[in-house]
């Protein structure tokens, strides 16, 4: 079984190779940034960035995958979930696109080795590709396949090796981690 | 873990807000969500011991959602962002 992940030399770090996995990561990962969408122009001006982003108002996406990717922070309450959207849908969307790229950029590499920073990005975009292809498939609890033909169950399969992925990466960095690390700042 | 809540479509009344009442963070069950990675946010982004972590996972996983962190609503606002970013689905409200 090719290792794909693996302690690095530097404390905490983690070797990444993800060649074996290019094609199909990399078709699914182009996939979920088109899901994002594309980063809006921003103003050159500060204040215009300013003004802009305090007149946007997203509303709740409605593709269920991608709604499932920037979900709602406040249930039964309209006015208090539009405000947090206002406040956090931008960044949130933003800093996914950004994850998305540093996949496709860590196939691109070949072997690299990553901080511990790093690599709990890739494992926030492993999850995010699992929710696209969950959602989309609907998955309810329990992992049996309810799709009725092939391609259904190749992104199964597809769904299935991301889970596989997140576990050897988890597995690699527990083996480098230090316990119960502090709060972040 | 198991399905996701049934979304609260219909406008609630006005809910009270109490100064003096905390706000807690919701993290909901959700049947895509590896129970292990699940842990593993709890412990980096909340610092939780291993113990905790998991008790919060399974609580999360059995009961369809547990309460992970507690303060003020500005915190709150921060942790449920926090979480989003990592994939979980959470939400605050206000203590009950």
């Amino acid at each position: 079984m090719t290792v794909l992940f693996s302690s690095g030399q530097a404390p905490g770090s983690v070797q990444v190779d993800l060649r074996p996995l290019a094609w199909w990561v990399r078709l699914y990962t182009l996939d979920l940034l088109e899901l994002l969408g594309p980063a809006p122009d921003q103003p050159t001006d500060p204040l215009d960035a300013l003004a802009a982003s305090a007149a946007s108002n997203p509303e709740r996406p409605t593709d269920p995958a991608l709604a499932r990717l920037i979900p709602d922070g406040v249930i039964g309450d309209d006015q208090a979930a539009m405000e947090f959207r206002r406040f956090t849908h931008e960044s949130l969307l933003t800093r996914k696109r950004a994850d998305a790229q540093l996949l496709l950029d860590l196939i691109d590499t070949g072997v690299s080795e990553v901080d511990r920073d790093i690599a709990q990005r890739l494992l926030a975009v492993l999850n995010d590709l699992r929710l696209m292809l969950g959602t989309r498939m609907q998955v309810a609890d329990g992992d049996e396949f309810h799709g009725d033909d092939f391609s259904d169950l190749a992104v199964y399969v597809s769904y299935l090796r991301l889970a596989w992925l997140q576990e050897e990466l988890l597995s690699a960095l527990a083996l480098t981690s230090a316990d119960d690390r502090p709060k972040d700042a | 873990m198991s399905t996701a809540p049934a979304e609260l479509d219909q406008p609630t009344a006005e809910p009270e807000v109490e100064p003096d009442r905390p706000w807690v963070t919701i993290v909901w069950n959700d049947p895509v969500n590896l129970m292990s990675y699940v842990t593993f946010v709890f412990q980096e982004y909340f610092g939780y011991n291993r113990d905790k972590a998991t008790e919060l996972m399974l609580q999360v996983h059995n009961d369809g959602k547990a309460v992970v962190s507690l303060g003020s609503r500005e915190e709150m606002e921060r942790d449920v962002a926090g979480m989003h970013g990592y994939g979980l689905w959470a939400t605050l409200q206000q203590d009950s």
